[in-house]
């Protein structure tokens, strides 16, 4: 009751605009959870998918250290001291090496923006037992090279 | 003969059942469009994690030679030539392989996560290379 002692009645059209509020909230927080969701579960596909890249890209790394310590394996029981720096280069080069100084080198693409970067050293002939030292095994963006480039 | 107010409350009853109606067809298409949410939010921390997980094992096991013994003592069980570990939400396999190639060992892993259906969520290929110290 009112104070004028009136009784409050709902008008028509009230629950018709309460419906519209409610119906835009619904629909509205139901849009935004639904985005969200999805924002959310293709961002977890790509980091798997990325992931499953760049283990792929280190295995293929694993592979090509493998093959080439395995071919050094062989020309250090053939060379002598002499000849045997050369010899593993070439050998390196021409299993896809790059060969710097005395720093070996292959890049692996991973993904369209990320490589694996397998970086490798000679060690003297002799030294220690082992053949190669792995110095660098990261992946490193596009980004990274230009400015390394430029 | 109908009163004024008898006439109003007549068409708020319409109004009344209207309103229902239209409200109950948001609230199911609206429900639906939640459940739809939490069904792909619970999907996506369940990748989150197995992929998690399984980088964790993929990161050991590149400094593991002995990938069979790692896999042993994180849980998993071999059946039929094949690893598995059931976890909460997860099932994950592995297939375990080793090559000695003179020079060295090169082991490789292929990790696989499934999710309780049955539906794989994610693989990776790990492993590594550990090179014999010994002169040929």
């Amino acid at each position: 009751m009112s104070k004028s002692g009136g009784v409050y009645r709902i008008g028509t059209g009230a629950t018709s605009l309460m419906m519209i509020l409610v119906i835009l909230c619904l629909t509205a927080l139901s849009v935004i959870s639904y985005s969200s969701a999805r924002s959310e579960l293709s961002v977890a596909r790509r980091a798997a998918e990325v992931n499953g890249q760049v283990y792929a890209a280190m295995d293929q790394g694993y592979d090509l250290l493998a093959a080439l310590d395995a071919a050094l394996w062989e020309i250090h029981a053939a060379a002598d001291e002499q000849t045997y720096a050369q010899t593993c280069y070439e050998a390196a080069r021409q299993a896809g090496w790059t060969v710097e100084e005395d720093c070996l080198s292959v890049e692996i693409p991973a993904t369209e923006k990320l490589s694996l970067r397998v970086q490798a050293t000679l060690l003297p002939y002799g030294e220690q037992g082992a053949r190669l030292e792995i110095t660098g095994f990261a992946t490193v963006t596009q980004a990274e090279e230009m400015e390394a480039f430029f | 003969m109908k009163t004024r107010q008898g006439y109003q409350g007549n068409v708020l009853l319409v109004e009344i059942i209207v309103v229902l109606l239209f409200f109950s067809l948001s609230a199911v298409i609206s429900m639906g469009v939640f459940v739809r949410a939490r069904q792909m939010t619970e999907e996506a921390a369940l990748l989150t994690a197995a992929n998690e997980r399984m980088s964790a094992w993929a990161e050991e096991l590149a400094l593991t030679p002995a990938a069979e013994e790692y896999l042993a003592a994180q849980g998993f069980l071999q059946t039929d030539g094949q690893w598995a570990l059931t976890g909460e939400q997860a099932v994950y396999t592995a297939q375990a392989a080793e090559e000695n190639t003179g020079a060295g060992i090169r082991t490789r892993v292929l990790l696989e996560a499934w999710d309780q259906d049955g539906n794989a969520l994610t693989s990776l290929t790990a492993g590594g290379y550990f090179g014999g110290e010994e002169q040929p």
